[in-house]
């Protein structure tokens, strides 16, 4: 059955059909929600919600854009949502001494360079964030980026690159001796 | 792709990495416990047929010409003659009495409004970026809830002043839309759209009519 079946017998309230579009689409929007909020059990809330309003206002899906697509910008906003109630700041398990303890010459260095990184696309804005974990972590195109935040492809694609900047920035100052010397 | 990017992609891969799997049984179960607490209540009308929906606008639009008599009436009405003098004194401003104040069922009913705008406006700014040209399907869905947000506004749940101000954008933004036609073009749409940005309106819906998400991990 295909999915556009399923959408309009999950319409008419059968309880089967929405079962199949959760399983269809929970693991890539689990995905994004822990991607995003960096907590199982907020992203589980994520989910949670965005199935509860998706199915709610199913009634008022049109079908002009694909659901995959409708049901991300449900999440995304959902996500956006818990993490503005949050607050963003998330507290690492590693203290931030890690960034002094570096030293290109010890066994892993990539664990500090890691998570300066990490720290780095914490602090992105909202939007570049959310671009930058779509496109360049979970594999989304812009096309589909742009229809779940309601933007241009050109501003998507304009958000990454500026997202891609500020870590090569972060990169660049925090380790030249390594961003010099990069190894692929 | 330079070496930066390589190191880059490597070194990000990995944030917040999400679960290789997790109970789905566990989260449908949420699911359909939250649907069945909170949702069925209050839940959205079914999804109404093309006869239906002509039905629905035949009455809408019977209410509106209603509306405009009664308007015409009362602009139109002679004025009273002055109280006399002697006339008991009543109190200007009154205290409001629990009739003032919205119900339950009056928040309720603001929510689902405000939720179905959501969902409209969400379609609506979709809709930009579709490869499909943008139906006239909406349309009669945006007039029901121009009606409604028209109807909100004359109700006491607008006596919040933020909620005021938020219903009065919606009603310009909805009649925006109203107004489309099928051959309307881009520039038409833009503008609503930057409409939408410019004063907001999505954000401060969101804010309106928040996620129930609890911060169990928070």
């Amino acid at each position: 059955m295909d999915e556009h079946d399923l959408i309009e017998r999950a319409r008419t309230g059968q309880p089967s059909a929405e079962r199949d579009l959760y399983e269809l689409h929970v693991g890539r929007v689990m995905r994004m929600a822990e991607r995003m909020t960096g907590d199982q059990a907020m992203a589980e809330d994520v989910v949670q919600d965005t199935f509860v309003r998706a199915f709610g206002s199913l009634s008022s899906f049109e079908g002009r854009s694909k659901f995959s697509t409708w049901l991300h910008s449900i999440a995304m906003s959902t996500c956006l949502n818990a993490l503005r109630k949050r607050g963003r700041t998330r507290d690492h398990e590693q203290p931030v001494e890690a960034y002094d303890a570096f030293d290109p010459g010890c066994d892993d260095p990539d664990g500090a360079l890691r998570l300066a990184l990490h720290r780095a696309i914490d602090t992105l804005g909202e939007d570049m964030r959310a671009t930058f974990v779509m496109h360049d972590l979970e594999g989304f195109t812009h096309p589909e980026i742009a229809a779940i935040c309601g933007v241009e492809v050109g501003t998507s694609k304009a958000r990454l690159s500026r997202a891609r900047a500020r870590l090569r920035d972060v990169l660049t100052d925090a380790f030249p001796n390594r961003a010099e010397g990069a190894q692929p | 792709m330079t070496d930066h990017d390589d190191l880059l992609k490597k070194l990000t891969s990995d944030y917040n990495a999400p679960r290789e799997d997790f109970d789905r049984e566990a989260l449908w179960n949420r699911i359909q416990s939250e649907r069945d607490a909170s949702t069925r209540p209050v839940r959205h009308a079914p999804r109404t047929s093309p006869r239906t929906r002509r039905w629905l606008q035949t009455m809408v639009a019977v209410a509106a010409v209603l509306l405009i008599g009664i308007a015409i009436g009362r602009w139109s009405a002679p004025e009273m003659p002055d109280v006399p003098t002697d006339a008991p004194i009543v109190a200007e401003n009154p205290t409001p009495t629990r009739d003032d104040q919205p119900s339950m069922a009056q928040r309720l009913y603001a929510r689902d409004v405000l939720l179905r705008t959501e969902t409209l406006l969400t379609e609506f700014r979709l809709a930009a970026v579709s490869p499909d040209p943008p139906a006239s399907r909406a349309l009669p869905w945006a007039s029901g809830l121009l009606l409604e947000t028209r109807l909100l506004l004359d109700s006491p749940v607008s006596e919040n002043d933020e909620l005021t101000r938020l219903l009065r954008d919606l009603e310009l933004i909805l009649a925006e839309i109203v107004q489309l036609t099928e051959s309307a073009d881009e520039r038409e749409r833009r503008e609503i759209r930057q409409s939408l940005e410019e004063r907001g309106v999505m954000l401060r819906l969101r804010k309106a009519v928040p996620a129930k998400v609890g911060l169990k991990g928070a």
